[in-house]
């Protein structure tokens, strides 16, 4: 049982090596993609900042809470999206 | 001209075999929709209060105008289908058939989104009926006027879409500048009118493609004025002839490129 465990997480870790290998075979277009990507989840604050420049707090959220939020929501979900792929 | 017609055409009636698909993509629609509306509800706390110059109507018909712009022309012919024929060297046999390539394309992807839009529109008017109510001093005669400006609107983004996706032939995959374009229009074009954002930026903000994508048409829809309508459809015109320039020579550069490299 714990055998399989680890062979499944043997699997998981030379899956996820693998895929980041295969991402970085055209070096340009990974960096584009990383730079890029910081660049779109960010965009987000501009969002936040007009709103909040309106309102205090939004349902008791202030600024610094919800972008520490957003940014743990879409680094979780870029994370798991490039494991699962 | 007629075999673009005809290409158009011929995607439009293969769409209509796809309706529920299109239906299926509203949930995405309602729940963004749903969420603005009561961000806005919340944040115009006295519904008669005005905010940089718009009533809390006329800025939930703005967001749902640009949303159905939004949601309405985006599709995966531009997205994905040009990078694909790049990268997998499908653009080799393309480029040598009898049309255009742009062209083909661009009639594809008009085809594809016709119906689409068609359907957004009528959705997001019956949503904002029900929601806010019709919009204060609005003329049926400008009709027209605002049409003109969103199908340039829908023209002028498809090209510049095309123009993202031709990034291709020099760098592997086009997708994170589309991801870019993307956030750009939504955030600073969709969710908030030009005159929401700082002094120094406005200036700014009327030279990128919000102002003739997402922006000119919404604001005539809202507050419709001649000189606003002038001042959009030049901004468009000029848009419109400089993008056409752009992907003709970036089109060109690309084919030699690929020329040079074998196809």
């Amino acid at each position: 049982m714990l055998m399989e465990v680890k062979n499944q997480i043997k699997v998981m870790f030379l899956s996820l090596k693998y895929n980041i290998m295969k991402q970085m075979i055209n070096k340009v277009t990974f960096i584009t993609n990383i730079v890029f990507m910081i660049l779109n989840n960010a965009s987000f604050i501009v969002q936040w900042i007009i709103l909040f420049s309106l309102k205090d707090n939004i349902g008791g959220y202030t600024i610094n809470q919800v972008v520490l939020l957003w940014g743990l929501a879409s680094s979780t979900y870029r994370y798991i999206s490039y494991i699962v792929q | 001209m007629r075999k673009y017609l005809y290409i158009y055409k011929a995607t439009l009636i293969e769409n209509l075999s796809y309706i529920a698909n299109i239906l299926l993509g509203f949930i995405n629609f309602f729940i963004m929709i749903f969420v603005f509306v009561n961000l806005w509800q919340y944040i115009y706390s006295d519904s008669s209060q005005i905010i940089n110059g718009y009533t809390m109507e006329q800025m939930i018909w703005y967001v749902l105008t640009t949303e159905v712009l939004w949601y309405g022309s985006k599709n995966k012919v531009l997205l994905q289908e040009i990078s694909n024929d790049i990268k997998t060297g499908n653009i080799a046999y393309n480029i040598n058939k009898p049309y255009n390539y742009v062209f083909y394309i661009l009639s594809k992807h008009l085809g594809e989104i016709t119906i689409k839009l068609i359907l957004y529109i009528i959705v997001g008017i019956l949503i904002g009926l029900c929601f806010i109510g019709p919009i204060q001093n609005f003329n049926f005669i400008n009709v027209p006027f605002i049409l003109l400006t969103l199908i340039l609107g829908v023209l002028i983004n498809s090209i510049l879409r095309i123009i993202i996706s031709t990034i291709s032939f020099w760098i592997e995959d086009s997708t994170p500048f589309h991801w870019v374009y993307d956030k750009m229009i939504l955030i600073l074009g969709t969710l908030f009118p030009i005159e929401m954002f700082p002094d120094f930026l406005k200036p700014i903000i009327k030279c990128t493609p919000i102002f003739v994508v997402t922006y000119g048409p919404a604001k005539l829809l809202i507050d419709f004025s001649m000189q606003n309508f002038t001042q959009i459809i030049i901004a468009q015109l000029i848009y419109l002839v400089v993008s056409i320039l752009i992907v003709a020579f970036l089109f060109s550069k690309g084919v030699k490129k690929l020329n040079v490299n074998g196809g």
